[in-house]
C-alpha cells in the first residue's frame, strides 16, 4: 500500500517537475508502437536461411544440400541434422548469425538433412523410416558426394536423438564425429511427459485426425511450457528496445520468422516419438528397437561425442541429457554445459562467441582424414532440380 | 562529478512495476502449465479437439465427393502412391550402386573417361567376339 501511495505522490509530483520530459515521452509513444508493429507485421519478410546451397539428394520431402565453399580444409565432412518439427534454417538464421555460415568460414565442408514439409500423404514415415532410411541414406550421400568415407554428424534436439540412434544402429558405420545439441534422452522430469506421457494422452488419435499432427498445434504446445514469456514478455521487451533504440530489426524477424514456421509432425513419427520417449522413456532404458533392432547407446565407442547441454533449457532439460555421459562407450567423450535455452544456445546472440569456436574447434581436432579417401562422385544431375521444383515451404 | 545516480522517473518507476508483475505472472503460469489438472485438461482437449477435426474432415470429404471433385483424401491416395513409388525407386537406386561397387565401375562416369566403359556395354561386345563374360562377386 505504502509503495503504491508512493508511486501515486512520484507520478504527481514527477508529473508537475517534468513535464516536459513526459511530454517528450508521450509523444514518442505513438511512433514507437508504429514502429514496433512494423516489425511484427513484416516478420514474413525477413530473409533466413541464405547461404547459397546445392541439391545433392531427395527422397520424398527429405533434401540433403551441400553449402557452397571455396575454402574446405578439413577431410571430414559435417553433416546437420535437426529436429522434425521445426524447419533447419536455425542452423543458417541469417547472414552474421549463421552456425553454416561459420563452419564454412572454419574450412569445413558442411552438408544439411532438410525433413522437408511433410503433408498427409506421408503418415508413415515414422522414426524407424526417418532414422533407417533417411538418415543413413543422406549420410551415404554424404560420403558419396564429398568423398571422404567418415562423416561428423551434428544433431540438434530431436534431430540429436536420431542421430544417436542412428550411430548406435550403424556403430561401425561412416559416423566418426557426433555431435549432440541439447538432446532429449531421460525424459522422466520434463514438462512435457507430464503432459503427453499420461494415459489421457491418446497420441494415436490425436495423430490419425489430420493423419499427422499441424505445425501450428505444436507450435501452441511449445509457447504454452512458457505462456507469459511467449505471448507477452518477448513483445514487450521489443517495445522497450524499440523506445530504447536498440532493438535489432534484422535479427527479431529471423528469429521470429523460424519460430512460427513449424511444419507438420508425419503421423507415425508422433506416435513413434510420444510413445518411445514419452510414456515409456525407452532410449535412456536400452529397450528401444527400431525395426526388430536394438537401439543400445552403448554400442557407440568408436565414435568421438561432444555432448551439449544448456543450463536454461525448459524443452530438453540439461537434467535429462546428461545420462548419455554414462551410456555411450567411447572414450573421446566431451561435456560443453553453457547457459542459453534450448534454442538460444546455438541460435542466440552470443552463441558466435560462446559455443560455435568451441563446436568448431572439436570438430577441426577431429576431422584429420584417417582412412584412404574414396573419389568424390560427380553430381547427379537426376536429383537436381530447378528452383520451383525444390521443396521449399515458400513456393509450396 | 559526485557520483549520485540520477532519481528515477515516475514513468521508469511504473515500468519496473510492470516488469515485477509480469515476471510474476510468468512464474505463477508456469506452476500453473506444469499442474496436474492442466496437463489433464490439455491431454483431453486436444484429444477431443482432433477427434471433432476428424469428424469434420471426413464431413467435408464426403461433402466434396457428392459433387464428383476430388476430395482431400483422394489427394492424399495419389500421393501416398508417389510417395510409395519413389521409395521403390530410392531402393532400386540403392541395389544399383551396390551392383556397381561391386563391379568396381563408377556409376555416374565423367564424360570425358573413355575407360569408364559400362559393363553391359563391355557384356555385349564380348559376347559379340564370342567371349565369356562373369561379373565379379
Amino acid at each position: 500500500m505504502s509503495t503504491l501511495t508512493g508511486l501515486v505522490g512520484g507520478l504527481v509530483g514527477g508529473l508537475a517537475t517534468d513535464a516536459v520530459s513526459l511530454a517528450k515521452g508521450a509523444a514518442r509513444l505513438p511512433l514507437d508502437v508504429a514502429r514496433t508493429a512494423d516489425i511484427l507485421l513484416t516478420t514474413d519478410r525477413a530473409v533466413i536461411g541464405a547461404t547459397p546451397r546445392d541439391v545433392v539428394w531427395t527422397h520424398r520431402k527429405t533434401t540433403l544440400y551441400r553449402y557452397r565453399s571455396t575454402q574446405r580444409r578439413h577431410a571430414v565432412p559435417v553433416l546437420l541434422v535437426f529436429a522434425l518439427i521445426n524447419r533447419p534454417e536455425i542452423f543458417d538464421l541469417r547472414p552474421g548469425s549463421s552456425f553454416v555460415e561459420f563452419l564454412l568460414a572454419e574450412g569445413f565442408d558442411v552438408f544439411l538433412v532438410d525433413w522437408g514439409v511433410p503433408g498427409e500423404e506421408d503418415a508413415d514415415m515414422g522414426v524407424a523410416e526417418y532414422v533407417c532410411d533417411e538418415l543413413h541414406w543422406a549420410v551415404r550421400e554424404t560420403v558419396r558426394a564429398s568423398g571422404s568415407p567418415e562423416v561428423s554428424v551434428v544433431g540438434w534436439c530431436i534431430g540429436a536423438a536420431l542421430s544417436a540412434m542412428y550411430t548406435a544402429l550403424h556403430p561401425d558405420g561412416a559416423v566418426r564425429n557426433l555431435v549432440l545439441l541439447t538432446m532429449p534422452l531421460d525424459t522422466s522430469g520434463s514438462l512435457y511427459r507430464q503432459w503427453v506421457g499420461r494415459p489421457s494422452f491418446d497420441a494415436d488419435r490425436v495423430a490419425t485426425a489430420h493423419e499427422g499432427v499441424p505445425g501450428p498445434m505444436v507450435d501452441t504446445a511449445n509457447k504454452l511450457m512458457k505462456p507469459v514469456t511467449n505471448y507477452l514478455t518477448t513483445k514487450r521487451r521489443l517495445f522497450g528496445q524499440v523506445r530504447q533504440g536498440t532493438a535489432n530489426k534484422v535479427a527479431y524477424q529471423a528469429m521470429a520468422k523460424w519460430v512460427a514456421d513449424n511444419p507438420r509432425f508425419p503421423q507415425a513419427a508422433f506416435r513413434d516419438w510420444i510413445r518411445l520417449m514419452y510414456k515409456e522413456n525407452r532410449l535412456v532404458d536400452g529397450t528401444l528397437t527400431l525395426r526388430g533392432r536394438q537401439v543400445d547407446l552403448g554400442a557407440i565407442r568408436r565414435q568421438a561425442v561432444l555432448v551439449v547441454t544448456a543450463a536454461g533449457d525448459h524443452i530438453a532439460p540439461r537434467a535429462g541429457t546428461l545420462p548419455v555421459l554414462s551410456m555411450v562407450s567411447t572414450e573421446d567423450l566431451t561435456h560443453f554445459d553453457r547457459p542459453g535455452g534450448h534454442i538460444g544456445l546455438m541460435a542466440g546472440s552470443k552463441a558466435k562467441g560462446l559455443i560455435w569456436p568451441d563446436i568448431a574447434g572439436w570438430l577441426a581436432e577431429r576431422s584429420r582424414p584417417a582412412r584412404t579417401p574414396r573419389a568424390a562422385r560427380p553430381a547427379r544431375t537426376r536429383t537436381a532440380r530447378t528452383p520451383d521444383q525444390t521443396p521449399d515451404r515458400r513456393t509450396p | 562529478m559526485s557520483g549520485t545516480p540520477a532519481a528515477p522517473t515516475p514513468l521508469t518507476q511504473l515500468f519496473a512495476l510492470y516488469e515485477k508483475a509480469e515476471a510474476r505472472a510468468a512464474a505463477l503460469a508456469e506452476q500453473a502449465v506444469g499442474s496436474n489438472v492442466f496437463a489433464e485438461l490439455l491431454a483431453t482437449t486436444a484429444t477431443n479437439a482432433m477427434a471433432v477435426a476428424g469428424l469434420a474432415n471426413a464431413v467435408v470429404d464426403r461433402g466434396v465427393r457428392l459433387t464428383r471433385v476430388a476430395a482431400r483424401a483422394d489427394v492424399t491416395g495419389l500421393a501416398r502412391q508417389l510417395a510409395r513409388t519413389e521409395d521403390k525407386l530410392e531402393r532400386l537406386l540403392q541395389e544399383v550402386h551396390e551392383l556397381s561397387e561391386r563391379l568396381a565401375v563408377p556409376d555416374f562416369p565423367p564424360d570425358d573417361a573413355p575407360s569408364a566403359r559400362p559393363a553391359r556395354a563391355a557384356r555385349s561386345a564380348a559376347a559379340r567376339n564370342g567371349a565369356t563374360v562373369r561379373s565379379p562377386r
